[in-house]
């Protein structure tokens, strides 16, 4: 709250030290609300293009431009690629309305712009490649889930998470829907039996893994099943190779102390 | 015991001595061998005396710090002298008077004259007499000495004449021993048990030998141990627990001579003596004959052994820590090569057996081999260029050929004489002493010899020797050379037995060592190529770093796994068997038809007697316990600060072991396909170049090491065919790449937005951008699908700067 009182943000993550914090800005859940009693829900665009500063400072990357921002990368099968959109352009105009991305800070504007745009709506974009102006169309379409959903395998110690090319974009390279290693504790039966974080599941036993849904049907079922040996194959793609592990599940961590 | 023998504390007789002979009664047998008996440990306690050798420091000399791993008998006697000259203690030796004229029989423990500052001889009354170093016997490893006052109330029963020992097991030997601070006599007959198997009977001999070795004189404590030998006594004398005199005896209890312990005794005297007789006035040099011998031994050899430096290709950083090769090799001659090894040469030493070709006794490997840059041979102070002609296949040694000038003198390896057992002989070992060429020379002689690998011959010496020393006799001719026996197949020897070779401590001693004796040398140098390992030749870096495929990734089953899989029979719970999980594109395996899933189980190769069992890992009970592929991403690591690329690498232990077999050998493979057994044939193949061998370019400046894409990479990345991309290897500090924040194992697709395809048209695009001296370059970073952009700062490079 400001001194008079006013809601200015909302505390997401602190750091408990209270050196450091991270917030949402009123002005952002305001918009969000505004969102949440029109539908119900946010609903954001989806174009697949990647934006750079101009002025990179990090990478020491600098452009001869004043105003736009530079495309980075195109995601493969977007709408950016479909419109024609390609690395090293300078996205000057979206819809008529100036983009400036000259500094990184800059960046986040332009990234919420663009998953303003309406969805489904053709939008129209200046871009300039090689000195030459280019006119492009695209269509965002309905972003999809940003982060995927987890589950804790209590009884391996471990917790697993959906893929998405939003928050796991090295993962999503590999496999594009399915179920990765979000973490293993030490000391576990996950951690002992060589799963490592990031370690995409493919099959548990021979059930094939491609949902939260699966992992949870399958780990139960196993969990249930109180007459087997408490042992089963997993195979896991590490690197883009699979790797086999045996999970051995004998011992209850969790009752030990 | 009476006061003379005061520090004979007490008499124990080993075995039913004397119990069976004569044919008396009972009561009489008895009171006879006992008479006997007490004749015997008379003789000894009278003649047995003890000797003190004190050592100094010769002026000439600063004795250093010796590595205590190097078990190397000049060395080794140096860390004696240390320890003796620094404590002022006296190095005591068991001896046995042999006359009353004062001659006296220790075991040869190859002192110099100029470390000993003067010997004494205490006789069993406590007297001490000053004594010296008469003769170093020729036909027993013992030392004569000579006491130098006369002797007093010492009084010794004289020796029987008797010249040979028709029956070993009716002799008998005392021995002067000692336990703790306990002295004592021993008796024992002489190979009682094994007194039917050979007696007076010549079928058991080996070249000569007279007696087999089961007649030998017991060793007591034989064991050369430094450790043994420091003992806190009072005085603070120390035991040599070498070879001690005994004192034979007949089967009447007379004394008839003297042998050394630990030794098999020639009961005709053929080749070693033991009669009092002859001990005394048999051949022998003196000490003053000996050291003018050997002075003129480094005479002779001075100017036909040359030192021989061997100058080794730096291999790029990114490459050094694949050369697992080198690494196995290193590990597997530790503590037997010459000269250091700093990684960029190597010194050895050459001997001239031509006006312009040397043979050098190093035992190299391929690795190695591959990697000599130069052979530089020193000739007084010139130095001449020579080239690696080839290696022997059986003897660690090499032949080089001088490129230019000649040699001014050379051995011609014409002589055909072997020295008999026991004999002296002369041993020279070149090495480096203070940056020049020293030529160690010493006596030494040969106790015992076996059979070995292809019939060649094993000697036992008296003295350690060095791989690498040659042999000569006393007319200074080289009659041998001791250096390693290499095996067929040797470098298969660790991946047989799974795992990780460097850590097998067998290989650690570097093999097995034996005498090529000369007439074996010449026939090797009159042919050499017929004797040549022709895998053991220089190679050009490219070649070096190519290496063969099955074009597979695996991993290692396990008992866990194995028991999942159902596969318990055929991997042996485990221990052996690799699981594909990856199969290349147009590799061995795809053509064969082996599948993801499938279970490779043994290779045979003719090279090796018996299949060799695949398996990267060894067992996880071992104590030695060490993961093959761990040992590879540990190097990357270390390589590469941390980062680790997404793919395979090739350089795993299947590779090396194909490799090591060779390219273009036909093995069999069996594996596990469908839980079904095959076998099928395979011819090693070069695999197509793969990210260690990949076609670069480097540029120093702009701080990139860029490689060309390679087909494991392609697979591991999941890039297809047509994708254009090359591939960073190595990020320079501070450079331009690095401000730029292009990471290791990054693709860089595109340059100024046109896609580049091999590290070739890359570097010809920064070559051309700094031509026409632009200020800066933008790049197109791949990390997994996610492309950025960035720019190369040129501005501060200047063009032709170096690659």
């Amino acid at each position: 709250m400001d001194s008079k009182g006013r809601v200015v943000g909302i505390n997401t993550l602190g750091v408990w030290t209270g050196v450091m914090g991270f917030a949402i800005p009123s002005n952002e859940c305001r918009r969000i609300i505004a969102l949440l009693e029109g539908d119900g829900k946010v609903v954001r665009a989806w174009t697949g293009m990647e934006i750079q500063a101009l002025k990179d400072f990090d990478s020491n990357t600098f452009l001869d431009s004043d105003d736009g921002v530079l495309i980075k990368g195109v995601e493969e099968l977007s709408p950016a690629e479909q419109a024609g959109l390609a690395s090293g352009d300078i996205l000057f105009e979206v819809n008529g309305e100036k983009v400036h991305g000259m500094y990184v800070e800059q960046l986040p504007a332009i990234r919420r712009a663009l998953g303003d745009l309406p969805v489904e709506e053709p939008a129209a974009l200046g871009v300039r490649r090689d000195g030459r102006t280019l006119q492009l169309t695209l269509t965002p379409v309905l972003k999809g889930a940003v982060e995927g959903k987890d589950f804790d395998c209590r009884r391996w110690n471990m917790t697993v998470k959906g893929i998405t090319k939003h928050t796991n974009p090295s993962l999503y390279y590999y496999r594009k829907k399915g179920v990765f290693i979000r973490a293993v504790r030490y000391p576990g039966n996950a951690n002992q039996a060589g799963l490592k974080r990031h370690d995409v599941i493919l099959r548990i036993g021979t059930e094939e893994i491609e949902t939260i849904e699966d992992v949870e049907r399958v780990y139960e079922a196993l969990i249930a099943e109180e007459e087997r040996e408490k042992k089963v194959l997993i195979t896991v793609l590490r690197d883009g190779l699979e790797q086999l592990v045996v999970m051995d599940y004998r011992k209850d961590y969790e009752k030990e102390d | 015991m009476g006061e003379r023998s005061r520090w004979i504390i007490g008499v124990v007789v080993l075995g039913l001595v004397l119990s069976c002979l004569g044919p008396a009664g009972a009561d009489e047998k008895e009171a006879e061998a006992a008479a006997r008996r007490e004749a015997m440990l008379e003789a000894g306690r009278t003649r047995f005396c003890r000797t003190h050798y004190y050592f100094k420091r010769p002026e000439d000399e600063k004795l250093s710090g010796v590595d205590m791993f190097m078990f190397d008998a000049e060395q080794f006697t140096r860390f004696q002298y240390d320890h003796f000259i620094d404590r002022q203690m006296s190095l005591l030796m068991v001896g046995l008077l042999l006359d009353e004229a004062g001659h006296v029989l220790v075991g040869d423990m190859h002192f110099e004259d100029k470390y000993i500052d003067r010997i004494e001889v205490e006789a069993p009354d406590g007297t001490r007499y000053p004594a010296v170093r008469a003769k170093l016997l020729d036909r027993a490893p013992a030392v004569l000495l000579k006491i130098t006052e006369p002797l007093e109330n010492w009084e010794v029963r004289g020796f029987v004449e008797q010249d040979r020992i028709e029956d070993p097991a009716r002799v008998f030997a005392v021995s002067l021993r000692r336990t703790g601070r306990r002295w004592w006599l021993s008796l024992e007959r002489m190979g009682a048990e094994f007194a039917y198997e050979g007696a007076g009977d010549t079928s058991d001999r080996l070249s000569g030998h007279s007696a087999s070795s089961f007649f030998g004189i017991s060793t007591g404590e034989e064991l050369f141990n430094p450790f043994a030998m420091f003992d806190g006594s009072r005085r603070g004398g120390l035991m040599a627990v070498s070879r001690q005199p005994s004192l034979l005896c007949n089967e009447r209890g007379e004394p008839i001579g003297a042998a050394l312990s630990g030794l098999p005794l020639d009961c005709r005297q053929e080749e070693a003596d033991w009669q009092h007789e002859r001990l005394l006035n048999g051949p022998g040099l003196t000490f003053a004959e000996l050291s003018e011998l050997v002075e003129k031994c480094r005479e002779e050899l001075a100017g036909k052994i040359y030192k021989c430096r061997l100058l080794y290709r730096l291999t790029g950083g990114e490459s050094r820590g694949f050369d697992f090769g080198a690494i196995l090799e290193r590990s597997m001659r530790m503590g037997m090569g010459i000269g250091e090894d700093a990684g960029k040469e190597r010194t050895t030493f050459a001997l001239a057996v031509s006006p312009t070709r040397l043979i050098v006794p190093y035992s190299i490997g391929r690795e190695e081999a591959a990697k000599i840059e130069k052979i530089e041979i020193t000739v007084a102070d010139k130095t001449l260029e020579a080239e690696l002609v080839g290696a022997f296949q059986e003897i660690g040694a090499f032949l080089v050929d001088l490129k230019e000038g000649m040699l001014p003198a050379a051995t011609a390896l014409t002589q055909k004489e072997r020295p008999d057992r026991m004999r002296l002989f002369l041993t020279a070992t070149a090495e480096e002493k203070f940056g020049k060429k020293h030529l160690k020379v010493q006596p030494n002689r040969w106790l015992r010899e076996a059979r070995g690998y292809k019939n060649g011959y094993y000697i036992s010496p008296v003295h350690a020797l060095p791989q690498g020393t040659w042999l000569l006799n006393k007319s200074l001719e080289v009659i041998g050379l001791y250096a390693r026996q290499r095996t067929e197949g040797e470098e298969l020897r660790g991946f047989a037995s799974g795992g990780m070779p460097m850590f097998m401590m067998s290989e650690l001693t570097g093999g097995h060592a034996r005498v090529f004796w000369t007439p074996e040398l010449s026939e090797l140098l009159a042919d050499p190529i017929a004797h040549f390992d022709p895998q053991i030749r220089h190679k050009t870096e490219e070649e070096a770093k190519r290496t063969v495929w099955l074009g597979v990734e695996y991993i290692s089953l396990g008992r866990e796994l194995a028991k999942q899989l159902n596969v318990e029979k055929e991997s042996k719970d485990g221990t052996i068997g690799l699981y594909v999980n990856l199969i290349y594109k147009n590799s061995p395996a795809e053509k064969m038809g082996i599948k993801n899933g499938d279970i490779l189980l043994r290779i045979e190769t003719r090279k090796r007697p018996d299949p060799i069992e695949l398996s990267a890992h060894r067992g996880e009970f071992d104590f030695f316990s060490f993961d093959w592929e761990d040992f590879m991403d540990y190097r990357y690591v270390e390589e590469y600060g941390g980062a680790k690329p997404r793919w395979p690498l090739r350089c795993n232990y299947l590779t090396m072991m194909l490799r090591t077999i060779g390219v273009g050998e036909k093995v069999e493979l069996t594996y596990l396909h469908e839980g079904k057994l095959e076998t099928k044939e395979l011819v090693i193949q070069q695999a197509p170049r793969d990210f260690t061998s990949a076609k670069k370019f480097k540029h120093k400046e702009v701080g990139l090491t860029i490689k060309d894409l390679t087909y494991e990479v392609r697979a591991g990345l999941r890039l297809g065919d047509d994708k254009q991309a090359v591939v960073v290897a190595k990020v320079e500090p501070g450079s331009p790449a690095k401000v730029a924040k292009i990471m290791p194992f990054e693709l860089i697709t595109a340059v100024e937005g046109t896609s580049v395809g091999s590290a070739e048209e890359f570097g010809e695009r920064i070559k051309k951008a700094l031509t026409e001296k632009r200020e800066s370059l933008r790049l197109t970073i791949d990390r997994l699908g996610k492309t950025r952009l960035a720019d190369l700062d040129l501005s501060q490079i200047e063009e032709g700067a170096s690659e």
